[in-house]
């Protein structure tokens, strides 16, 4: 029976393309081939604000299809704040003259009301690594192409920064500590095994950390996440069950370089908070492993359920056949011998590939 | 396309169906065997439709081969092309077909004007559909027209769906909120104009289609009067719209569809169809729950008249997360200690992991909680929706079918049976199956296909008996006497029994045994017949047997929660579980 696991990708060293693209169509500021810092702006464009809708019928006491009576501005006509916009004249002989309430510009008339269209405010789009700009996508954005390490993560709090990467815990199991958060924190992204306490989130805050990437975080915290200025990232579970040995080991090797933090994810379309880590393309990169791929014995693989969430293992054993769990639950698995020579059947559905 | 006569000379003709889940793509192969039409394989391979692979037609592929690694039937070209019609050689199959629930559900923006009988009507149509509905504006609503039409700009929809007001009613207050759409559809900028279905008063429909425009519908009025409330045509459109808006852009299903012969149908679509037989063909009222990974769909079907409610905010995927707020409910199903914050854990470890499966019965029993809260939300919705507000529970009924991991890949079968009880608190006399092979939606459009061989393909095992369930309604002191039962069967010979109130006893009765049940309940307890009135009956065998649940309903647990664990416990074991 063939398996298709799903597949993380943990590579020392790698060829990453990564799109940056504006919300909505722009301006690409790059040319190809392109070298880019992390800082330099690839794309940019101008987001529309909310319209503005004065209901002119109303405030005129007016029928809508009369409004137009009173109108000093034509549809296209652009508004500074104050403008004004509608003039009614009073039976005393004067004239009660109404302002635009913003700058813009009249984009419609219609049913008695004025929609008026607020100027654009600028976006800018980021290469946010150290890359090369392999292909310009017209009016959206760029590829960045780099070399060096990726890490996939399982969730991500939802921003984007860099920063050097810092040991926060002594390994994988152990959590975050107070004394790793020094004076280099500020520059820092922070990696530790887990971390259990809003209190250290608040301390991080504190630090102007650049980031955080743990191997598992509560869920509490995750919750409250969004409310912290830097990304954080979580690579292997929702609870305090640390990181992977190989994830850390490699944020280990990699401490003191600079890091990309992409903390958001879109899990409907299959997309994943990822560790980009740039490195000087000085020799060969193993290509990325291709979905689809069949699981094989000697395959390294993770595991995603307790009790064994974020163990990591070789595969000793494909069967053909389904094979009855621990705990009864009849289905396709393999087994996988552990670092510490324990030897699991594990269901397939909650293995995954490192590659 | 084969002509009726060239049918009709053929054998019955080899089918393969897919049903593309969010999570999983699983393909069937109907062919006969021996003389009968059976499920021949049936193969799982995860659904391929997002990144990395964006294209549906990977995960059928695996799904095909390991079918043919498994029979010895070649079923694709070297190019990965099926090979349709079969030959005579047996390489091929004659039809493809697919049932898809992988697209992501219509989002649809609400707009009546009454929230207790024009958006309560809307509601119903939506349930019928796989829809999401993204907000929804009403008399009731607060915010002024600036801000609905905001909301209405933001959430971007794919539908937005007018009702309200009754035939020969007044129109002005309709009227405004559909000005309100108007305005909204005049600010879109871009080529995304959501589509517009009109329900309401029809002496509306002539100014809505002038307001609205070129992409407007126009359906039957929701409610022609307020006794009255007509959902179908609604329905059905929106269905089509589901069909051309979602399923059509899921990346490779153009590909799929060229295989065959017939458009890709709503799971829930062909679960429906197929109650909806079995309904006919065993003549009684059959209920079906399918706990799925993104969406818990509800089907009600007798002779006459099928009802199919689906909810897309509950589900043992992604949508776990939805639970957070219910932690206690949860809590009061567990067989173990576990306390909120760890229970919250997994609720979000299993929404970004929702393919993965229990290792451990401590996770195996939080699944089968979790499953319990959603089952119960849903059909008490379901029941709400079907038969008004104070509604909580669905009518008795003759069969029950449970669809769904979660309930149908339970480490043993009595644990399946224990989270239906539990879950929809029925009273009578009913048998329950299990679609353990995931393959009842395909067996819906078989029924189109080849009516009489999804018969024979029933007979043949396609679904898992588990037995029969005797659920008592009353209420008794623990230690009284609820029913007396004595079972006669040709294996076991007599079997006599007193259930006490508050138990659950199973009695032995294996697959394709039959027996004769005479039950007597006591005057306090209640079998479908009335108090204390009983009955001699004849039922069949199963993975579980005979099920007596003399816990009577309302179910009542303890509020002690170390009493309530070992009660739990209690029930689990008496049920073989």
């Amino acid at each position: 029976m063939d398996i298709f696991p799903s597949i993380t990708h943990v590579n020392p060293f790698t060829a990453i393309k990564r799109e940056r693209l504006l919300p909505s169509p722009g301006e690409v500021t790059m040319r190809l081939g392109q070298q880019v810092s992390p800082i330099q702006i690839v794309a940019r464009t101008r987001e529309q604000p909310q319209f503005v809708i004065i209901n002119a019928s109303k405030l005129l006491a007016v029928p809508p299809d009369e409004v137009v009576r009173y109108l000093l501005i034509e549809e296209g006509q652009t508004l500074a704040k104050g403008t004004p916009i509608l003039r009614k004249p009073t039976r005393l002989g004067r004239a009660k003259v109404y302002k635009s309430p913003t700058e813009g510009i009249l984009y419609h008339i219609y049913n008695g009301r004025l929609v008026v269209q607020p100027s654009p405010q600028p976006i800018e789009i980021r290469a946010m690594m150290h890359g090369y700009i392999h292909n310009l996508i017209p009016h959206r954005g760029v590829v960045v192409e780099a070399y060096g390490a990726l890490v996939q993560a399982i969730w991500g709090s939802g921003k984007e920064n860099i920063g050097k990467l810092k040991q926060g815990s002594a390994d994988g199991e152990s959590a975050l500590t107070a004394a790793a958060i020094d004076k280099e924190a500020h520059a820092s992204i922070i990696f530790a095994g887990y971390v259990a306490e809003a209190v250290m989130l608040d301390t991080l805050e504190q630090n102007s950390v650049k980031g955080l990437i743990v191997g598992s975080m509560p869920a509490a915290l995750c919750a409250a996440a969004a409310g912290y200025t830097f990304p954080i990232i979580v690579t292997d579970a929702i609870g305090t069950t640390g990181m992977a040995k190989p994830i850390f080991r490699l944020l280990q090797e990699l401490e003191g370089r600079d890091a990309s933090l992409f903390a958001s994810s879109n899990v409907r379309d299959g997309e994943r908070p990822e560790i980009i880590i740039p490195l000087p393309s000085d020799s060969n990169p193993t290509p990325l492993a291709l979905p689809g791929v069949k699981l094989e014995i000697g395959h390294t693989v993770r595991i995603a359920r307790s009790p064994f969430t974020g163990q990591v293992g070789k595969v000793s054993r494909l069967y053909q056949r389904t094979k009855s769990s621990a705990i009864g639950l009849r289905m396709s698995g393999v087994d996988v011998t552990l670092q510490d020579g324990q030897v699991v059947y594990v269901p397939y559905a909650n293995l995954d590939l490192l590659a | 396309m084969h002509d009726d006569d060239e049918r009709d000379n053929k054998k019955t003709p080899s089918c393969l169906i897919a049903e593309i889940g969010h999570a999983t793509s699983s393909v069937a192969l109907f062919d006969v065997a021996d003389g009968v039409y059976r499920l021949l394989a049936r193969a799982a391979a995860p659904t391929t439709a997002t990144t990395p692979w964006k294209d549906t037609l990977r995960g059928v592929q695996m799904g095909i081969n390991q079918i043919a690694a498994a029979t010895g039937r070649q079923l694709l070209m070297n190019n990965g092309e099926l090979i349709t019609p079969a030959n005579d050689e047996g390489v091929g199959v004659d039809y493809f077909a697919m049932t898809v629930s992988a697209a992501a559900p219509l989002n649809v923006f609400l707009v009546g004007l009454l929230d207790d009988v024009s958006l309560a009507s809307a509601r119903h149509v939506m349930s019928q559909v796989y829809t999401n509905i993204v907000d929804s504006i009403s008399l009731a609503d607060d915010r002024n027209e600036q801000e609905q039409v905001e909301a209405l700009l933001k959430q971007q929809p794919d539908v937005i769906f007018i009702t309200g007001g009754t035939d020969g009613g007044k129109t002005e207050r309709l009227l405004t909120l559909v000005k309100t759409v108007a305005l909204s559809l005049n600010l879109i900028q871009g080529e995304r104009k959501p589509a517009v279905v009109y329900a309401g008063n029809s002496a509306l429909r002539e100014q809505v289609s002038t307001l609205l425009g070129s992409n407007t519908y126009i359906v039957d009025n929701l409610r022609p009067s307020l006794e009255v409330e007509q959902t179908g045509d609604a329905a059905l459109l929106l269905n089509k719209l589901y069909g051309e808006l979602k399923m059509a852009v899921l990346p490779g299903l153009g590909s799929l569809e060229a295989w065959g012969q017939f458009e890709p149908v709503p799971t829930p679509q062909a679960v429906g169809q197929m109650v909806s037989y079995f309904a006919q063909l065993y003549q009684k009222r059959v209920l079906t729950l399918d706990i799925g990974s993104e969406t818990v769909t509800v089907a009600l079907a007798d002779q006459d008249h099928t009802r199919i409610y689906m909810d897309n905010n509950w589900g043992m995927g992604r949508s776990v997360q939805h639970l957070a707020p219910y932690l206690r409910e949860i809590q009061q199903w567990l067989t173990v200690e576990m306390d909120e914050n760890a229970v919250l854990d997994f609720l979000w470890h299993k929404s970004l992991r929702p393919h993965t499966v229990p290792m451990s019965e401590a996770e195996l029993y939080l699944e089968q909680a979790l499953a319990r809260v959603i089952g119960q939300k849903t059909v008490q919705s379901a029941a709400a929706s079907w038969y008004g507000g104070a509604a909580s529970s669905v009518p008795s009924f003759g069969l029950l079918i449970a669809r769904g991991s979660t309930l149908t890949q339970a480490s043993r079968p009595g644990q399946t049976i224990l989270m239906l009880l539990d879950i929809l608190q029925p009273k009578g006399i009913f048998a329950v199956a299990t679609d353990r092979y995931n393959v009842l939606s395909a067996l819906g459009v078989l029924a189109h296909i080849e009516p009489v061989a999804v018969v024979q393909t029933l007979e043949g095992g396609a679904l898992l008996d588990l037995g029969w369930v005797i659920a008592l309604s009353g209420r008794a002191q623990s230690g009284q006497v609820a029913i007396t039962v004595q079972m006669r069967s040709e294996r076991v010979g007599k079997l006599d029994l007193e259930v006490e109130a508050g138990t659950i006893e199973t009695l032995p009765l294996g697959a394709g045994e039959k027996a004769e049940l005479s039950l007597q309940p006591s005057r306090r307890f209640d079998i479908g017949f009335g108090p204390g009135k009983g009955k001699t009956i004849t039922v069949y065998g199963g993975a579980v047997g005979v099920v007596i649940d003399a816990r009577g309903r309302p179910q009542n647990l303890p509020k002690d929660a170390a009493a309530r664990r070992n009660m739990m416990r209690q029930w689990l074991w008496d049920i073989g579980g």
